[in-house]
């Protein structure tokens, strides 16, 4: 299959603003959740990364460029909201993440449930590497099975979990701007 | 490999590599720099009341759900609580029996002490079968036991009867109230004989009468009453009850005392049998 760029609306045509808002609030509330509610409900054994699933979820419905647009939003807030003086490349990770399944989407795959949750099963994947790789960088003394029991994989089920309802939640936020989807 | 090459080639891709590079590098670099970044400030400013407010929303979730777990927690332990209080009254009963039984075992002891000619049994009452003209108590004990019948049965306050029937694991007994009994007795104070006997009458009652006593006996009530060893069956010197009325027989002339059992009959559960004793006949005394 032949891979073809995604074609583009003006940047200040209504529906590109429409997008843009809409789409930076999905994320914008992602991070809030991720890095707030996530992080305070003490018997969630680690935070799902919200933020993947709406970039992935936009990369997929909306095409690689929303998605990475998004992705690099989204890397900007996950350092914003959980960075400091480490350069964890989130802008780069989703940005790359967001462009990867908006081209995979197009191009190989479908955009059903089942790709959904392939995609979130690929993605989380690629989150827990980053995971680890910041484990890594962060300690001298790495214990690789305390970084897989309490960080990678609660964070890899828990991520794979709430994309259910996200699928949902993204599919209606990109609807309006793209009639041919109907829910599945 | 040629879509790969078309995606590198892509220009928006490259410029969004580029930023993403730079929004990843940059930031990190002012903080470790000590120059926090205009528009990470800027986000966490604007971010501050929502995620304030979706904490307090988590941190609830946290508490509703911690008072189900505590109220979990507090259901488990009240069961083990109650598991462990069962325990001790089960525990409770046990010492309440070896108590009574410790007590019942002492004050044979006593007894055995006061007469160590004495060989016992110890018996429990198994059943008490009851008529209208005489209650048969069953025991616990028998031939297996070395039990005999007119083997005396006693309690550590008195006499209570004997052994009329023996099987091997069982036997049966009467009381002193009953009209088959006859135990030959004496006044411990002025040692005044005569021969304690149950009736129809009396024995409904749970009292027994001691018969052929002089007219001048010296005799009164609240007088102690053993028996006298006369016979085959009772020792000397066991306890039989005390004098609680005294009347004349006016066809014999002849004293007539009521007498009170020293052995609470109406509820004995534990007893002892007497299976060996020395007799002490009427010449020898």
């Amino acid at each position: 299959m032949e891979f073809k760029e995604q074609k583009h609306h003006g940047l200040f045509s209504s529906q590109t603003v429409g997008r843009i808002l809409l789409f930076s609030v999905l994320i914008f509330l992602s991070g809030v959740l991720q890095s707030s509610l996530f992080s305070a409900i003490v018997f969630i054994p680690a935070t799902p990364d919200l933020l993947l699933i709406s970039v992935i979820g936009l990369a997929v419905y909306d095409g690689e460029r929303s998605g990475a647009v998004a992705g690099i939003s989204a890397g900007v807030l996950a350092e914003a909201f959980g960075g400091g003086a480490h350069i964890l490349f989130f802008p780069l990770f989703y940005m790359l993440c967001g462009y990867f399944f908006g081209v995979v989407s197009r191009v190989f795959l479908n955009r059903n449930f089942i790709s959904w949750m392939l995609y979130i099963l690929i993605g989380a994947a690629f989150r827990s590497s980053l995971s680890i790789i910041h484990s890594m960088f962060a300690e001298n003394d790495i214990n690789l099975y305390l970084i897989f029991t309490e960080i990678v994989i609660p964070e890899y089920f828990l991520t794979l979990l709430c994309s259910i309802p996200m699928y949902f939640i993204v599919r209606m936020t990109v609807r309006p701007f793209h009639k041919k989807i109907e829910m599945e | 490999m040629g879509f790969i090459l078309k995606l590198i080639k892509s220009r928006f891709f490259l410029i969004s590599l580029a930023v993403a590079l730079l929004l990843s590098i940059v930031p990190g670099v002012l903080c470790a720099m000590g120059q926090g970044s205009y528009v990470r400030s800027a986000l966490v400013t604007v971010s501050t009341p929502f995620r304030w407010a979706f904490t307090k929303i988590g941190e609830g979730i946290s508490g509703f759900s911690l008072y189900f777990r505590t109220l979990d927690e507090l259901r488990e332990e009240n069961n083990a609580l109650r598991d462990e209080l069962e325990g001790y009254k089960n525990l409770v009963y046990d010492a309440e029996l070896i108590g009574e039984e410790n007590e019942f075992l002492s004050s044979f002891l006593g007894i055995k002490e006061e007469h160590v000619d004495f060989l016992f049994e110890d018996a429990t009452v198994v059943g008490r079968e009851s008529t209208n003209y005489r209650t048969v108590y069953t025991l616990s004990k028998g031939t297996l036991h070395g039990i005999k019948v007119n083997m005396p049965i006693i309690t550590d306050t008195g006499l209570v009867g004997h052994i009329t029937e023996v099987g091997a694991t069982w036997s049966k007994a009467v009381l002193i109230t009953e009209t088959a009994s006859a135990v030959g007795a004496y006044i411990e104070r002025s040692g005044v004989l005569g021969i304690v006997e149950g009736t129809y009458e009396l024995r409904t009652e749970g009292i027994c009468r001691m018969v052929y006593i002089e007219p001048d006996s010296d005799i009164r009530v609240g007088d102690k009453v053993l028996t006298s060893g006369i016979g085959e069956v009772y020792p000397r010197g066991i306890v039989i009850g005390k004098v609680t009325e005294i009347t004349m027989d006016e066809n014999s002339r002849m004293l007539t005392a009521l007498i009170e059992p020293s052995a609470d009959l109406e509820s004995i559960s534990k007893l002892m049998i007497i299976t060996e004793y020395q007799i002490i006949s009427e010449r020898e005394e």
